[in-house]
């Protein structure tokens, strides 16, 4: 009788999308770059303590939206070079890409075939401080259709006065997942703390993703404001309901089935 | 929330100083850790965060610590500390490096408990701390491997984050791993001992299995699981994944070593775990299995492991000749003993606990009652009293002599070591 030291973890799925329109040039892109290397260094710490397996893609959009791997990487070992701002925000190309990365083919390949340990449901992160310069309501539609988008915690970050806050919310998962950020100094501390609570929150794979991004918000808030009281606190929070963003799929061993 | 830095200076209740000496933790929902230097000696400080520094759950903790620790288990809080600001938190022991959290030691191959005899241990401490916790009216509400911390080499465990622990059956702020919460309490029960119990079962599979019991074909199959689908799979439709009738849920071919470590278990493992994680024992909370019926069994496979000579690989013994699991190597044991419930093979690593041998305490059922020993000279077998009370051992002639600790009987068929008129132990 041996000891098995062999304990098989889900993966989690992080798809970070990051404008790096020309807007962003300067501190705010140095924030998100900052950002990106604490959070692989806080998940490579506390690899350990995770009962998921953190994997990751990064897109970017400006004049056109690319994904920054071929497939997604261990959190833990992500590496990456200092983004560079320029160009327009293209939301719809943003859409199109997100479409293609959150499938089976990309993201969610299970090359590891009958072995495959399968995904929780994943995270999304859009982090904007501008308007579309491009329409997208086709391209978006289409992206609706996608179960795993449907089926992801959905956190949107707008920066500053200019972001396009309707916009970005339309892609949160909720009303409490919209966490927006107004001093360029805070960006990174922001995408780090939302990035790991939501990953350690994953674990509890009964929550609804509206009640992770809720606990997400309300989490970064405290750390945020220091103990302040927040920016809307006069502000009415909506319960939100467990339902109203995740998909009613009949499950069985084949994994999914559409409603 | 603020952090403290290093050096920072707070006061206990006493306005002695405790110095905060480094960060150890800020991921926890509830609080960050840090460690402490408190007139020299190093502590850690669990200090909450805004939102759970309430008046009643200071008032909870400073209960506790006016109560003490129900188990020598459990980590429990020695001294409030308040910041003046409404902030407080706790003084608790610093475990030492070598414990490490079930969590941990599940994620990272370079740790390992070293034997199942070292699961043994753990999972019995672990019922008899929670017992003593039942027996008080409380309960712990969130026993995970985020909760249980051990030392690989011997099973000792302790039992972090009691601050949990209440007499309340209230599932307020519950915050703990879902996967280990009963189908009740997720369908909004309040939680009970019953809760705890079938909580308990579960960390005992994790740490003999690395294996979840209900993660299985339906778990790693799903190629998303989603909330929904967590729902049924720990709550509407629990399946575990060595269920006698349902193979739905059996375990994939990437899950060889859960499979191999259930062949080896003895019978009777097989069929408590069949109970404890049956469909009867989800849905009626009142039919899961309880912790002296755990005791008594894990205390009886703790002294049926037996290591092979050739390959040093663990055996669950259940018959006098029987090959090993490791290298194949035919094992055969001459001696067998027989106990008030059962009887064993007896092997030169079997040690027996007083609970094995008679109906005692909580506080003494894993304290040991004796062990095998072996002559040097003759190489023959004997048990040696290490109950820490003189004993009878009863010859082949009937006749009667005193046997006093640390003395041993010989092994010879029909001799019987006796407490007052009681047999506790026969030669067969």
């Amino acid at each position: 009788m041996k000891i098995n030291n062999y304990y098989i973890l889900k993966r989690l799925a992080t798809l970070f999308a990051l404008d790096n329109s020309g807007s962003m040039n300067g501190d705010k892109i140095l924030q998100v770059d900052t950002s990106i290397s604490t959070i692989q260094k806080v998940i490579h710490e506390k690899t350990n303590e995770l009962n998921v397996q953190p994997v990751c893609q990064i897109i970017t959009f400006s004049s056109e939206a690319t994904p920054m791997f071929d497939s997604p990487v261990d959190m833990a070992d992500l590496k990456l070079d200092p983004l560079t701002a320029y160009g327009r925000t293209n939301v719809g190309d943003l859409c199109e890409v997100m479409d293609k990365e959150l499938s089976s083919a990309r993201m969610f390949r299970t090359d590891d075939g009958d072995d495959s340990p399968g995904f929780v449901a994943p995270v999304i992160f859009i982090l904007s401080d501008g308007h579309s310069t491009q329409s997208y309501e086709e391209q978006k539609r289409l992206l609706e259709t996608n179960k795993w988008y449907n089926a992801a915690t959905r956190i949107v970050i707008p920066i500053g006065d200019d972001a396009d806050v309707e916009m970005l919310k339309s892609f949160a998962s909720s009303d409490d997942a919209v966490i927006p950020v107004n001093n360029v100094e805070d960006i990174a501390e922001l995408l780090t703390d939302a990035t790991i609570s939501t990953i350690f929150m994953k674990e509890k794979t009964h929550i609804s993703s509206a009640q992770i991004s809720s606990d997400v918000a309300h989490k970064v808030k405290e750390e945020m404001t220091d103990n302040e009281e927040p920016i809307d606190a006069d502000g009415s929070t909506e319960t939100p309901d467990p339902d109203d963003n995740s998909g009613k799929w009949e499950y069985d061993d084949s994994g999914w089935i559409n409603p | 929330m603020k952090k403290f830095e290093p050096g920072a200076v707070l006061h206990k209740q006493n306005d002695a100083k405790v110095v905060v000496k480094a960060l150890l933790s800020d991921t926890g929902a509830t609080a960050c850790l840090y460690t402490v230097s408190d007139g020299g000696k190093e502590k850690a400080l669990k200090w909450f965060r805004p939102d759970f520094c309430s008046a009643e759950y200071k008032r909870r903790i400073a209960r506790m610590i006016a109560d003490g620790a129900p188990d020598a288990a459990f980590v429990w809080p020695q001294e409030l500390i308040e910041d003046g600001a409404g902030g407080f938190g706790y003084l608790m022991e610093l475990l030492p490096r070598r414990y490490h959290t079930l969590t941990v030691i599940q994620n990272d191959p370079s740790l390992r408990l070293k034997s199942f005899r070292a699961v043994c241990n753990a999972a019995l401490t672990a019922a008899r701390a929670f017992a003593v916790l039942s027996r008080n009216g409380k309960y712990f509400k969130d026993i995970s491997p985020r909760n249980t911390m051990i030392d690989c080499d011997t099973g000792t465990l302790r039992i972090i984050d009691t601050d949990n622990i209440s007499s309340s059956t209230s599932n307020k702020g519950i915050d703990g791993t879902p996967t280990y919460i009963a189908p009740e309490v997720m369908a909004g029960a309040p939680p009970t001992k019953y809760s705890d119990l079938l909580a308990y079962a579960t960390l005992v599979f994790e740490m003999f299995f690395n294996n979840h019991p209900l993660h299985g074909k339906r778990y790693f199959k799903c190629i998303c699981l989603t909330p929904e689908i967590a729902v049924k799979l720990y709550q509407t439709d629990p399946l575990f994944i060595f269920d006698e009738h349902n193979s739905d849920n059996a375990p994939m071919a990437a899950q060889e070593n859960v499979v191999a470590i259930w062949n080896a278990m003895p019978e009777h493992m097989r069929r408590l775990f069949r109970r404890a994680f049956g469909r009867t024992a989800y849905a009626n909370p009142e039919s899961r299995v309880q912790l002296e019926e755990w005791a008594e069994h894990l205390m009886a496979l703790r002294s049926e492991l037996a290591v092979c000579p050739c390959c040093g690989e663990e055996n669950a013994i259940e018959k006098s000749v029987q090959r090993c699991d490791g290298c194949g190597t035919t094992l055969k044991f001459e001696h067998r003993i027989k106990l008030p419930h059962y009887s064993l093979p007896l092997h030169k690593n079997t040690t027996l606990l007083k609970g094995q041998v008679a109906t005692v305490k909580w506080s003494e059922m894993l304290r040991p009652f004796a062990a095998a020993v072996t002559d040097k000279k003759s190489h023959r077998f004997g048990i040696v009293n290490l109950s820490g009370t003189e004993l009878t051992g009863e010859a082949l002639n009937g006749k009667e002599r005193a046997v006093r600790p640390l003395e041993v009987v010989p092994c010879i068929k029909g001799i019987k070591l006796k407490s007052g008129a009681r047999t506790l132990i026969e030669f067969i």
